[in-house]
C-alpha cells in the first residue's frame, strides 16, 4: 500500500477509537465498583453484583441461593441476603483483571488509550504548525533569515530529546495534560522544519514559483498558497512517526512519573503503577505494553516507506 | 571540513547553553533562589543570597558567568550532594558505561550481522518474517521490555537479579566472582538496553546494504564473472558498512534516554538516576548540568562519528 491509503486507514481507525473508546470500556476506569473486594483480581475472575430493591449492591465471588436467604462470600467475609430483597445478580468479568485499587484493567487500557493517543495526535499537529512555519520562512526567504532558523533548529537537535523534555517538564510548575502536551508539541517540530524547508528549496526554483512572481504575487501568497501545498506531502507522511514518537515519549514521562498525573490513566502511568507491586500483580504491566507497542507498530508501519 | 565541523560543535554546545539559561530565566517556578527561600527571611538575607548566587547582577553578566563556569568544566554546585556537579556525574556516569557499553557493542555487532544477512536473502521468507519481527522490536518500549524481562527471568525463573550492579557479598568474593558476579547484574538491563537499537542498526544496514547491491559497479562485477560471495564481501560490504559510523552518533541520545528508563527500572545508580532523582528533589544545578553534560557528549559523539566518516570516506567531504 502507498502511504497515503495507510495514513488514511490509520486515521479512521483512530478517530473511530477515539470517538467509541467510552462505549467499549465496560467499566469505570477511575473509580472502582468495590475498592475492597476487587482489588488484585487475577485476569479472567468473574465476580457477582448482588442488587437488592433498595437500591444497594453487593459485591460477591459466588452466591448460592438456599431457603429465604442468598448466601455469598467475598474477599474476606460472608453474608446473607433474604429472599425478597434481591433484584437481580450480575455477573461481571474482568478479563485482564483489576489492579490494586479495584480498577478494571480493560477499561483503564481502553480509556489511558484514548489520553495516549489524543496528548501524541494533539502534540504532533503543534509540532507540524511549528514546523512549518519554521520551514517555510527558512525555505523561502532564506539567506540569514535561513541560517538563523536552522542554527536554532540544530541546536535543538542537539538536545536528547527525552532529556530536554524532562528539564522543561520538571522546571514548569504545575502539570496539566495541556502543558504536557504543549511542551511536547513545541519540542518536536525540528524534523519537520528540515523537510518543509528542504521541499522549499527544491520547489522555489521551478517554473511555476517564477511565473507566479514574474505576475506579481505577493511572496507570502507564493508560498503559502502555491509552495506550500505541494511542500506539506512528506511531513504529513512522517506525521504518524512522530505521533508514535511522542505516545513513547509520554508513556516514558508517565512511567517515571513526571507525565499525566493519576488518576487519569495513560498506558505509560499504568506501567509504571503496576511497576511498584510487579511480584503479587503481575498482570498489571500486560495489556498496556502490548497497546503501547501496537501503536507504535501501526504508527511506523504507516509512515514506512516502499522500496 | 574538520575545522568546521569542530567550529559547528562549539557553536551548538553554545546554543545549547543559551538555551537552557534562558530555560532557568523564562520558566515559571524557576528562580534559583526563590526555591529555599522561607517567608520569615529578612530583606537583607534574600539579598544576600540572591547576590551570593550572582542573581543581582544584569541578566548579560549572569549569562556570561555561566558560560565561563561551563567553560571551566565547572558545572555548578549540587544543592543536595554538597559537591560539585562534575563529581557526581563522574560517579554516575561509569555506571551507565558499565551498562551501555555491552548494549553498544552487542546492538551494533549484532545488527549489522543481521541486516547483512537479511539483504542478502532479499525477498525470502527469512527476510520478510525477520523484518517484521525487527519493526515489533523497534516498536516495543524499552521500560515496559525491562519489565516483562523481569517478570519472566528474574521473578519466575530466577535466572538474574532484578536490581542493582553487585551482590550483597561483593566484597567478600575474589577477582574472578566478581567480574562474574558484574556481569550477571549487567545482562538483563544492557540486553534490555540494545534492543531497540539492534532492530534500527539492522533495519538501516539492510536497507543500506540493497542500496549498494543494486548501485551499476555490482552490475560490473557480476558482468565480469566474479563469484557472487567475493562481490558481496569485497566489493558491496566494505561501501554498505560506512555509514553505519554516522549511526553511532545518531543513536548515541537513544542510548542515554534508553538508560534513564533502564536505569530507573533496574535500580542503577547511573546518570539516568541520578537526574530523575535530582528532578525529584528540586536539585536544579544537578538537573541543568546533567543536561549539559549529556547534550555535550552527543554533539561530541556526532563530531567524532563525522570525522571518521570523512577519514574512512573519501568520497565524503563535507561542505
Amino acid at each position: 500500500m502507498i502511504a497515503r491509503k495507510k495514513i488514511f486507514w490509520v486515521s479512521i481507525f483512530v478517530v473511530f477509537y477515539l470517538v467509541l473508546a467510552d462505549l467499549i470500556a465496560p467499566f469505570d476506569p477511575i473509580m472502582s465498583l468495590d475498592r475492597e473486594n476487587l482489588s488484585s483480581l487475577p485476569p479472567l475472575t468473574r465476580v457477582y453484583e448482588i442488587n437488592l430493591k433498595d437500591g444497594g449492591k453487593v459485591i460477591a465471588f459466588d452466591y448460592v441461593k438456599q431457603g429465604e436467604f442468598v448466601y455469598y462470600t467475598q474477599k474476606f467475609s460472608r453474608g446473607r441476603v433474604k429472599l425478597e430483597d434481591l433484584k437481580n445478580v450480575r455477573s461481571l468479568l474482568f478479563v485482564f483483571g483489576t489492579d490494586n485499587l479495584g480498577r478494571d484493567v480493560l477499561s483503564r487500557t481502553i480509556y489511558g488509550g484514548k489520553i495516549s493517543l489524543l496528548v501524541g495526535i494533539i502534540a504532533s499537529f503543534i509540532a507540524l504548525f511549528v514546523g512549518l512555519i519554521v520551514g517555510v520562512f527558512a525555505g523561502y526567504f532564506g539567506g540569514i533569515i535561513d541560517k538563523v532558523l536552522m542554527r536554532i533548529t540544530d541546536v535543538f537537535l542537539a538536545f536528547p530529546k527525552l532529556f530536554l523534555v524532562l528539564v522543561v517538564v520538571s522546571l514548569s510548575s504545575g502539570q496539566t495534560i495541556f502543558s504536557l502536551i504543549l511542551i511536547l508539541g513545541l519540542l518536536s517540530w525540528m524534523g519537520i522544519a528540515r523537510f518543509t524547508r528542504a521541499e522549499f528549496l527544491k520547489l522555489k526554483n521551478m517554473e511555476f514559483v517564477l511565473a507566479l512572481e514574474a505576475i506579481g504575487f505577493p511572496d507570502l501568497k507564493i508560498a503559502l498558497r502555491h509552495i506550500l501545498p505541494n511542500a506539506i506531502l512528506p511531513s504529513l507522511v512522517n506525521m504518524p512517526l512522530l505521533i508514535g514518537d511522542l505516545i513513547l515519549t509520554e508513556s516514558i514521562l508517565s512511567f517515571i512519573g513526571f507525565g499525566v498525573q493519576p488518576p487519569t490513566p495513560t498506558w505509560g502511568s499504568m506501567i509504571s503503577e503496576a511497576e511498584k507491586s510487579l511480584l503479587s500483580t503481575w498482570w498489571l504491566p500486560i495489556p498496556p505494553g502490548i497497546l503501547i507497542s501496537a501503536t507504535v507498530l501501526i504508527m511506523n508501519w504507516a509512515s514506512e516507506i516502499e522500496e | 571540513m574538520i575545522l568546521k565541523r569542530i567550529l559547528n560543535a562549539i557553536f551548538l554546545s553554545l546554543g545549547i547553553s543559551t538555551v537552557v539559561f534562558l530555560l532557568l530565566r523564562i520558566l515559571p517556578s524557576v528562580s534559583f533562589a526563590d526555591l529555599y527561600l522561607s517567608p520569615r527571611l529578612s530583606d537583607e538575607t534574600i539579598a544576600r543570597i540572591k547576590s551570593s548566587y550572582g542573581l543581582d547582577k544584569p541578566v548579560l553578566i549572569q549569562f556570561f558567568v555561566w558560560v565561563k563556569e561551563i567553560a571551566m568544566g565547572n558545572f555548578g554546585f549540587s544543592f543536595i550532594y554538597r559537591k560539585p556537579v562534575i563529581e557526581c556525574i563522574f560517579d554516575a556516569f561509569l555506571s551507565t558505561l558499565i551498562i551501555g557499553l555491552p548494549a553498544l557493542i552487542y546492538s551494533f555487532g549484532l545488527g549489522i550481522v543481521v541486516g547483512v544477512q537479511l539483504a542478502r536473502k532479499k525477498g525470502k521468507a527469512v527476510d520478510k518474517f525477520v523484518s517484521v519481527f525487527l519493526l515489533i522490536l523497534y516498536s516495543i518500549p524499552t521500560f515496559w521490555v525491562g519489565i516483562v524481562f523481569i517478570l519472566i527471568f528474574s521473578y519466575a525463573l530466577g535466572f538474574f537479579p532484578s536490581s542493582g550492579l553487585r551482590s550483597f557479598n561483593f566484597n567478600e568474593m575474589s577477582f574472578v566472582e566478581k567480574i562474574f558476579d558484574l556481569f550477571w547484574h549487567i545482562f538483563l538491563p544492557s540486553f534490555t538496553l540494545g534492543i531497540a537499537p539492534m532492530s534500527a542498526v539492522a533495519r538501516f544496514v539492510r536497507s543500506h546494504t540493497l542500496k549498494v547491491l543494486s548501485q551499476t559497479y555490482v552490475k560490473m562485477a557480476k558482468a565480469k564473472g566474479l563469484e557472487e560471495r567475493l562481490i558481496f564481501y569485497r566489493h558491496v560490504l566494505p561501501n554498505a558498512l560506512l555509514p553505519v559510523v554516522t549511526l553511532f552518533g545518531l543513536y548515541l541520545p537513544v542510548f542515554l534516554a534508553g538508560s534513564v528508563v533502564v536505569e530507573q527500572i533496574f535500580s542503577i545508580p547511573g546518570l539516568g538516576k541520578l537526574a530523575i532523582d535530582s528532578i525529584f528533589k528540586r536539585d536544579y544545578p544537578l538537573t541543568v548540568g546533567i543536561t549539559l553534560f549529556v547534550s555535550f557528549i552527543v554533539i561530541f559523539g556526532n563530531l567524532i562519528s563525522d570525522i571518521l566518516y570523512t577519514i574512512f570516506d573519501p568520497r565524503i567531504r563535507l561542505e
